[in-house]
């Protein structure tokens, strides 16, 4: 048999059972002066009744003093439980306990964190479970134990030094932890869910569990808590050249009912700038700020707002790569005079590089990649290219397939067996034009706008070949017939656009590489064709490793790793196929980490909070399907009742009959020993 | 004295007094012959009766004439007629200043019937002393009959005040020889000392034929106790500190009270001594019956 408490924190209550010995000492200690006439009987009368008097009232001040421990002890709620006594068969508890970043939130002075572990190991310690688990709920749950075990104590030590983690909560993946570790046990089972349940997280979600396996859910946090949040910081463009105008975008959010205005700071490469930012209720407002950096390397940028009571979330941060050029790649024979003329085009460009391959470079090594003489071959490396972030240029060649376009630019021509013809003019030759169909505003003919440079598509074409018209790409330049001259697809996050180039580059079959536009005009359609992208291989998911796979000669063991405010964090060097890589042992912050080399800073990379956990809202734990939403203190009490019996009511009533005895004995009177008077002398 | 200005003694207690018939059955010698009826048998010209000669009478008292008829010896009695001899002994000790429930204290209260006593024995011409005590004879004012001597007494009253500790026993120890003649004691106090020492002391007096009454004056919060709750009792003539819970022996105290005044009553009645329980808030005048 063992007693708990279900109001174990009012333990302190029991000092107030001090109170009646307390007033019966101090009532004693100055009580009223009564001058009498005489005081020899009274002497000699509690002489007498001493013998009784005395044990009546230290009886009485007993009996008091059990009444008010008895209420006491009644508000504690104490149970009478079984446990280690009766056993009806085992019983399995996991916890999953929600650590992603919205549970540091305060709903008072206390976070939902700490709040949640707090129920949990009371829950722990009034459980009637044989066995127990603790799942933490973030981006990757993982069990304290791999298999429920006995030690219960551990674990309530475990919740007392827990932290809560900065990333989201992957609730089915813990869920399906819980399971598959109960599958295979006998008995009763039961899952309980400690959680804010996050609305963002949770509002879809339905919950399965095997049947036999009960599952409770208890909900930490009273009310949606206002909060505004930075919800992403990108640099357009990601990568850009020293001397290139980027513009660095800051999106706020505001999850409450009234509109917010708030001050934006943008930290970068040592700069500081700020913008007044109003963001209307339940919305979000973007605030653009134009930068450019003289030195090439990495850059840390930090936007910030004005901290508020979740501060998680009130700071981003990126990391910008800014190159000394851009790397355009010809497919094409070293000799051939349309590579000749896109290396004139880079001579005369400080920012960019050129040069000829014969095969398809690997996926990182160029910025633009043009194919010559693309006959439809090597759709897919092409693909992955672009994907990973690199502008493709593909010429058609003879024997190009309406199919290959089909592919590699995701149409839906019709007749793809057909091939593409080219077409010659023996005449004057062929004039383009911008598309009638394009955007006029566009970047690539941003100096064109003015008619300063005259036409972007100056000059004869004398061969092309003929192109059907290809609705779903974006029109550049046309011929003037409607042929299409230039067409691309969209840029897509990291993705770059792929273009189909229907222009001849050789001096024999065009003038345009002569004419004065045709170097402003391709070097702004290779800038503004760029990847947007982000610096995602810069920045880490909040709660995993931070790595690095170090390169051009870096000795792994003359690394370190530091946070921003210089704090070193342990690494450790493992083994990969693609060399020696470092991982930090514990998992990330939300912060900048700099790994250097000597105090000299080699590599940065950034960690950022969630966005989603920014919404504080909370989901209506009864709407979520499966499983029954209980309050911890019925829980616990339900753990009691479960094998024992709550004792307030016996509390009570015990209470009352030590009053009532105390009241019987109080009117007691003692007779006196004797009652013959015999005076004392004078 | 119609217009007297004694504190204890109040114009209408003369009044009343003044029409009182006093009949002092304790009065046994008197100074002036024929005024008080004595037990004693002497000289005196109011005939008591025949009773017949035993050896060792006074011839001379022998009834001739009657002898001369019967042919036996007869005396002739006489009642001897004497003034009366009244000492009163007024507890002046510390705890006779108690005052609770009645309206004035018990020395208060012992002073006014001492007073009027002491009044009314002088208006009769007869001779009244008083002794104020209280472990030791704080005054004596040896017995007399007229006014000034009447002044000196209420004078002495007035000026009295609640003193030390009692000490009853020792008191009248002490007295006994002061006193010539017998007469009657009067003893006003609150008896807070061993009935069985009280007593004791009273012997010689009661052995020379001293007439004695007792007049135990309470207050009537003494009789139960005043319920003060929890409180610190001083004692008024030890300063002796006792913290008690009157509440829980408030019972006891009764019976211990009554003990005590049972006591005091077995004992006066075994020695044929007149006592009498004066609680403070009832008029001292039924005291007086008493004495009648």
């Amino acid at each position: 048999m063992q007693f708990l408490l279900a109001n174990s924190s009012w333990l302190w209550l029991l000092a107030l059972g001090a109170v009646p010995i307390l007033v019966h000492l101090f009532a004693r200690s100055n009580p009223q002066k009564y001058r009498f006439s005489n005081t020899e009987f009274l002497q000699r009368i509690i002489k007498k009744t001493a013998r009784m008097k005395k044990p009546q009232d230290w009886l009485v001040l007993l009996l008091r003093t059990l009444a008010v421990l008895a209420l006491l002890f009644a508000f504690l709620q104490p149970l009478l439980t079984s446990k280690g006594e009766i056993k009806v068969g085992g019983k399995t508890t996991i916890f999953i306990i929600d650590r992603s970043a919205s549970m540091a939130a305060k709903d008072g002075n206390t976070d939902r964190f700490s709040l949640a572990c707090q129920k949990a190991g009371e829950l722990l310690k009034s459980s009637t479970s044989d066995e127990a688990n603790i799942i933490w709920m973030d981006a990757l749950p993982d069990g304290i134990f791999p298999q429920p075990g006995p030690n219960l104590d551990y674990l309530r030590d475990l919740l007392t030094r827990a932290e809560v983690s900065h990333e989201t909560a992957s609730v089915a993946s813990a869920l399906q932890t819980a399971v598959s570790q109960l599958e295979l046990i006998k008995g009763r089972r039961e899952i309980v869910i400690i959680s804010d349940f996050q609305s963002s997280a949770w509002e879809e979600f339905k919950i399965k569990t095997p049947k036999g396996i009960d599952l409770v859910k208890v909900q930490i946090g009273e009310s949606a808590l206002e909060n505004l949040s930075l919800q992403s910081l990108f640099a357009s463009p990601a990568e850009p050249v020293i001397g290139q105008d980027i513009t660095v975008t800051v999106r706020v959010k505001n999850f409450s009912a009234t509109p917010r205005r708030t001050t934006l700071f943008l930290e970068s490469g040592g700069s500081r700038q700020s913008t007044e930012i109003n963001i209307p209720a339940w919305g979000e407002a973007e605030s653009n700020f134009q930068t450019r950096f003289s030195d090439a390397g990495l850059v840390p940028m930090t936007a910030r707002i004005a901290g508020d009571s979740f501060p998680g979330d009130d700071s981003r941060h990126t990391i910008v790569q800014v190159r000394d050029s851009l790397q355009l790649v010809s497919l094409s024979p070293q000799d051939s005079p349309e590579a000749a003329a896109l290396g004139r085009l880079a001579a005369s460009l400080d920012w960019l590089e050129h040069r000829t391959s014969a095969s398809i470079p690997v996926a990182g090594s160029c910025d633009y990649l043009f194919v010559h003489q693309w006959k439809g071959q090597e759709i897919e490396a092409l693909e992955n290219l672009a994907a990973s972030g690199t502008t493709i240029f593909a010429k058609p060649s003879l024997g190009l397939t309406i199919n290959a376009l089909n592919q590699l630019f995701d149409l839906n021509l019709s007749d793809p067996s057909s091939q593409i013809a080219p077409a010659q003019n023996d005449g004057e030759g062929w004039r383009a034009r911008i598309s009638t169909k394009s955007d006029p505003d566009a970047p690539a003919f941003a100096l064109f706008s003015s008619g300063e440079f005259g036409s972007p598509a100056a000059g004869l074409f004398k061969t092309r070949f003929a192109l059907p018209q290809v609705p779903g790409l974006t029109h550049f330049l046309d011929y003037h017939d409607g042929t299409p001259a230039l067409l691309a697809t969209s840029a897509t996050g990291a993705a770059a656009p792929r273009f189909l180039w229907n222009l001849p580059l050789n001096p024999e079959e065009t003038t345009w590489p002569a004419q004065s536009a045709f170097v402003p005009f391709t070097a702004e359609l290779l800038l503004s064709s760029r990847a947007n992208g982000t610096a995602d291989q810069l920045e880490i998911l909040p709660g995993s490793q931070i790595a690095w796979l170090p390169r051009g000669g870096l000795s792994p063991e003359s690394l370190t790793l530091e946070t921003t405010p210089g704090t070193p964090l342990e690494t450790e060097l493992i083994m990969t196929r693609d060399g020696p890589r470092l991982l930090s042992k514990t998992p990330a912050a939300p912060g900048i980490y700099h790994w250097k080399m000597s105090n000299a800073i080699v590599h940065q990379q950034a960690v950022n909070f969630p966005p989603t956990e920014s919404d504080l809202r909370l989901a209506n734990p009864d709407l979520i399907s499966g499983g029954e939403v209980i309050d911890a203190s019925k829980l616990l009490r339900r753990a009691a009742l479960g094998d024992g019996i709550p004792l307030w009511h016996w509390l009570i009533a015990a209470a009352l009959a030590f009053l009532l005895v105390e009241s019987l004995v109080t009117l007691w009177k003692p007779k006196p020993a004797g009652s013959k008077s015999t005076a004392p002398a004078a | 004295m119609a217009g007297s200005t004694y504190k204890y003694i109040r114009p209408e207690d003369v009044r009343r007094l003044s029409n009182y018939e006093f009949g002092v059955k304790a009065l046994v010698e008197g100074f002036l012959s024929g005024r008080h009826r004595s037990k004693e048998r002497g000289a005196s010209i109011e005939f008591a009766e025949y009773r017949q000669y035993v050896p060792g009478d006074d011839p001379a008292l022998v009834d001739w004439r009657v002898y001369a008829r019967t042919d036996r010896h007869y005396l002739k009695t006489f009642e001897q007629e004497t003034n009366m001899e009244c000492h009163i002994f007024l507890d002046s000790s510390a705890s006779m200043g108690f005052q609770e429930e009645g309206p004035i204290t018990k020395l208060e209260y012992a002073s006014f019937f001492a007073a009027c006593l002491s009044w009314l024995v002088v208006s009769k011409n007869d001779r009244v002393s008083l002794q104020l005590f209280d472990d030791k004879i704080r005054q004596f004012f040896e017995p007399g009959s007229t006014r000034r001597h009447l002044h000196k007494i209420l004078t002495a009253l007035e000026n009295n005040h609640a003193g030390e500790k009692t000490s009853l026993a020792e008191a009248l120890h002490r007295a006994h020889p002061l006193i010539k003649r017998k007469g009657t004691l009067v003893v006003l106090s609150d008896f807070f000392d061993d009935p069985e020492a009280i007593f004791k002391a009273l012997n010689p007096y009661l052995h020379r034929g001293f007439r004695v009454h007792l007049f135990h004056v309470l207050d009537p919060a003494e009789m139960t106790l005043p319920d003060r709750g929890l409180a610190r009792f001083i004692d008024m003539e030890t300063d002796h500190r006792l913290v008690v819970h009157t509440a829980s022996l408030r019972e006891a105290w009764k019976s211990e009270i009554q003990g005590h005044i049972q006591s005091l009553r077995r004992l006066a009645a075994g020695r044929q001594v007149d006592y009498s329980l004066a609680l403070t808030n009832q008029n001292w005048f039924h005291l007086f019956d008493r004495l009648a």
